[in-house]
């Protein structure tokens, strides 16, 4: 019979661990504490001497808005001190506290304490995030308290830092905790430790690039932002981001760390490795990154004539030397190499196989277009021209779109517009391996461009929904620019009531986002700004904003078949935007969510004189009279 | 009581410990010999719960002993080279013992730290290698453990050492019944300690025995002839381990009670006739020998 341990023992247990390690690591904190407090010191005389300085007028007196702001300054800088201060000291504490599992002698000590493996392993990782969080935590308090003493608030940035260094070091921490178990010997640790973190995301840019090089029109394709990009990157945790994510990859970490560290075999300290899944993650991905990498070159470099076959040369020939290389780094022979070639040669073969999938568009995805016979209807955006761009995503526009045009004609155009720039595709863009390295970095337009992307979408009698994004702001489509959006694009479903009604800021945008609105009466000989002045309050010129933004939506409502849609309408109103939204769909929060950009916030359209609502609203407000006629007295007049 | 049942740890391709059984009474001293890679270090491992058997159980005092903190909290294992931190002295190691070992005793501490020519706030990485394994000795003993595991124990020990820790160990059974198991190729030290004595070989036990009676096992007879009798196996029949010739003098080493050969031996009208117990490292020879060690190539 096993007599079991209580809970209390076992928090007593650990706890005695925790001060064990405290002690061991007494020194490391000491370095820690003095030079997280000279810096702190140096930084607080620094900004304080610059911002007196800068705060003192030639009467000799204080401005004390620009000392804060000097304490504001202090604040930022002493705090990310601190912060890149900690992730050295994190490294130090982290590798010392799991060496326990690499060290013949240290395993014969501990092996043999009177407590289980689990309770020790948890003991020691806690005891590890205790270490790099706790006394950085009492740096960046001081920094706050230092900073309110002075008035100035904790600015955003800063209290992010919390999360951050939270965030960071317990996924960092047990990550690495994770790898110290699998592995016999720190440096395998370490090296595995690094090597994870750096090849993943090129991995995982490369797989990015490749499917959006190939798959022309993919509404999904950007994980930039996403945890697929930084999935087996923890340092990237301390970027704060994906909160849900790294809680749960901690989880996951630690989960597996504990079940694996009683199973672990002691006398595995100092051999190579005690499992050996991360080797063979850490030797396929090298091999894959750098063989994509020649062969990406290879192959946009059209190597024989035959870009596929290039690829898979240059693939073959950077991927085998690194897979060897890696093995003789970790193994420190090569004996053993032969029975782990199984893994590479199926990785080979997979790459390959996919790379062909990609190459002759074995799907049909980049090339297929739907009969007209076969949409129930279809949609088209204009990214220029949609409201909702800048706050959904591409997939989630694409997605609205389906249902807009039933007409035979306006989807014709669609159907059109998509062919050709099929057709142009499979015409001038002969080595799509080349737009491999722009597709990697970029997925989207960056966000101070105006979107030029073309959202095409059908739902199908058959019930089966298809959508494709064309954007020709990027490099790779640069063939569309001159050829398709001048003269295949369906501008007429555009200007359509439909597209006003769906897209535009006047009929979508909430009454409160709405910031200033402009309205030119009886043709352009009285313009009115409806907005904040001497006269009239902001709540004031907001209500009356509301009550005519509301009339006009009314009045179309009432009117569907009136065209408004003019760039220099009688009305105009300017707006801020919804955030970007994330992560509504699927595909969004696992691959795609592209970001669409707008940099346009306003908008113009037509209002006619029969638009009775409006007028009365035009009446409420005051800008007429009772009797119709414009008010020269008018609160916006003045 | 400590048991093994059929106890089996493998490195590799390479059986260190194979399908051993033993059964170790309370309060008994064990010394655990045999050749290089016999397997007594991994054995010591295996009982102190650092090593995990593929096959097989160790059961302490009934209960099993890999990763379960009562069992080991009777146990202590000193390995042969002891580890400590580069800032650890005998004081601050106590700290982390004293919360874990459930029979930890202060006083037991402060008596040992006398007792051994040792600052117990000296860092114990800056001492001799016979010092450290003093620290450690003061660390096991205050634990009071039940079991205790020493690997080489008697390695840099200087001799008024030696001298001390079998005293301490002999106190130590005799008043808690603790019981001892010491793996070592220091068999004259083991001599002095040891009850009993497990002899292993390529990972098995060739023999688990009471030392006395082994020692009355085997006898080393010296006997010498005026004129050998020219006969052509001299001492065929008797109960012989190895004999050593130089010219009229043999020197013979017999299993079994002198009863059983002396009057063989007699027969045989010797000049002189002179029987006298082995040596532990004699028996060792003997019975390694016996079991396919090639002693003779070797010495």
């Amino acid at each position: 019979m096993t007599p079991t341990v209580s809970f209390k023992d076992k928090l007593r247990h650990g706890f005695t661990v925790f001060k064990w390690e405290l002690r061991n690591c007494t020194g490391s904190l000491i370095v820690f504490a003095i030079l997280a407090g000279v810096a702190t010191t140096i930084i607080l005389t620094l900004a304080l001497t610059i911002g007196i300085t800068e705060a003192m007028d030639d009467s000799g007196s204080l401005d004390f808005e620009d000392v804060q702001n000097a304490v504001r300054i202090f604040q930022m800088v002493a705090s990310y001190a601190v912060f890149y201060i900690n992730a050295v000291f994190t490294i130090i504490y982290t590798i010392k506290i799991y060496s326990y599992l690499h060290d013949k002698r240290k395993a014969d000590m501990y092996g043999a304490l009177p407590i289980s493996r689990r309770t020790f392993f948890v003991a020691k990782t806690v005891s590890a995030y205790l270490l790099s969080i706790v006394p950085t935590y009492f740096f960046l308090g001081i920094i706050a308290v230092i900073s309110l003493a002075f008035g100035q608030p904790l600015v955003t940035e800063v209290t992010g830092i919390y999360v951050q260094l939270l965030l960071g070091a317990i996924a960092s921490i047990s990550f690495y905790a994770l790898l110290a178990v699998c592995c016999g010997t720190t440096p395998n640790t370490v090296l595995s430790f690094i090597a994870v973190n750096l090849a993943y995301p090129v991995a995982a840019l490369f797989i990015k690039g490749t499917i959006k090089a190939f798959f022309i029109g993919l509404p999904a394709s950007r994980y930039n932002d996403s945890f697929v990009m930084k999935a087996l990157n923890p340092l990237a945790a301390y970027t704060g981001g994906n909160v849900i994510y790294w809680i749960l990859f901690t989880a996951a970490c630690l989960a597996l760390g504990i079940w694996l560290v009683k199973k672990r075999k002691a006398e595995c300290a100092q051999t190579s490795f005690a499992y050996y899944l991360p080797v063979y993650i850490v030797k396929l991905l090298v091999a894959f990154i750098i063989g994509m990498f020649l062969g990406v070159l290879f192959a946009s470099l059209n190597v024989f004539a035959l870009p596929y076959i290039a690829f898979i040369f240059g693939f073959s020939l950077g991927s085998m030397p690194a897979y060897v290389i890696a093995h003789l780094i970790f193994y420190k022979e090569i004996r053993t190499l032969p029975k782990t070639l199984i893994a590479f040669g199926g990785m080979c073969v997979t790459v390959a196989a996919l790379m062909g999938v990609c190459q002759f568009d074995v799907f049909g995805y980049s090339r297929y277009v739907p009969e007209d016979d076969e949409i129930a209807s279809a949609g088209y955006i204009d990214l220029e021209n949609c409201y909702q761009a800048g706050s959904e995503s591409v997939y989630a526009l694409a997605d609205m779109a389906a249902d807009d045009f039933e007409q035979p004609y306006q989807i014709n155009k669609i159907t059109a517009f998509h062919r050709s720039v099929v057709e142009v595709y499979y015409t001038k863009d002969s080595n799509r391996y080349a737009n491999i390295w722009s597709s990697m970095l970029f997925s989207s337009v960056p966000m101070d461009w105006m979107n030029e992307g073309k959202i095409v979408s059908y739902q199908l009698k058959s019930g089966k929904k298809i959508m494709r994004y064309y954007d020709p702001s990027l490099n790779m489509y640069s063939v569309f620019t001159d050829e398709i959006t001048r003269t295949m694009v369906p501008t007429s479903l555009v200007e359509s009531n439909v597209y006003f009604a769906n897209y535009s800021a006047f009929m979508q945008a909430p009454v409160g986002s709405v910031t200033d609105m402009s309205l030119r009466i009886d043709g352009s000989s009285r313009n009115l700004r409806i907005a904040e002045s001497s006269a009239v309050s902001e709540a004031q010129a907001a209500a009356d904003r509301e009550v005519l933004l509301k009339a006009i939506r009314e009045d179309h409502q009432a009117h569907p078949e009136a065209y408004r849609k003019d760039a220099s309408g009688t009305m105009t109103i300017a707006f801020t935007r919804q955030p970007q939204r994330r992560g509504n769909s699927f595909l969004d929060a696992l691959v795609a969510s592209i970001p669409s950009y707008f940099g346009d916030n306003n908008d113009s359209c037509v209002i006619y004189p029969d638009d009775e609502h409006f007028q009365e609203a035009l009446r409420q407000v005051g800008i007429f009279n009772s009797d119709g006629t414009y008010n020269e007295n008018n609160r916006y007049a003045k | 009581m400590l048991e093994i049942k059929g106890l089996t740890k493998r490195f590799d391709k390479v059986v260190a410990v194979d399908r051993l059984d033993l059964r170790i009474e309370q309060g008994a001293v064990m010394g655990l010999v045999g050749s290089n890679g016999s397997g007594k270090s991994t054995l010591l491992r295996m009982l102190a719960g650092v090593f995990r058997g593929e096959e097989g159980e160790i059961f302490l005092d009934g209960m099993p002993l890999f990763d379960n903190p009562s069992a080991k909290g009777k146990c202590f294992f000193i390995p042969d080279f002891p580890f400590f931190y580069n800032n650890s002295t005998i004081e601050n190691t106590a700290v982390l013992y004293r919360d874990l070992y459930p029979n930890w005793s202060d006083a037991a501490y402060q008596r040992y730290c006398t007792v051994f020519p040792i600052n117990p706030k000296d860092r114990i990485i800056n001492m001799s290698k016979g010092m450290q394994r003093q620290a450690a000795l003061i660390l096991a003993l205050s634990t009071c453990p039940q079991y205790l595991f020493l690997d080489e124990i008697f390695d840099g020990l200087d001799p008024v050492v030696r001298h001390l820790l079998k005293r301490i160990l002999i106190e130590h059974v005799a008043e808690h019944q603790m019981t001892v198991m010491i793996a070592s190729h220091n068999l004259r030290e083991l001599e002095d300690l040891c009850d009993r004595i497990c002899l292993m070989h390529r990972g098995r036990v060739l023999m688990e025995r009471d030392l006395d009676s082994l020692r009355l096992d085997y006898r080393k007879v010296q006997v010498a002839f005026r004129e050998v009798p020219n006969v052509p196996n001299l001492f065929a029949g008797m109960p012989v381990v190895s004999v050593w010739r130089n010219g009229n003098v043999f020197n013979v080493t017999l299993r079994g009670d002198e009863s059983s050969f002396m009057p063989a031996l007699e027969a045989l009208q010797p000049a002189y006739i002179s029987a006298m117990p082995l040596t532990l490292e004699e028996i060792f020879i003997s019975e390694m020998g016996a079991a396919g060690y090639d002693t003779n190539s070797i010495l």
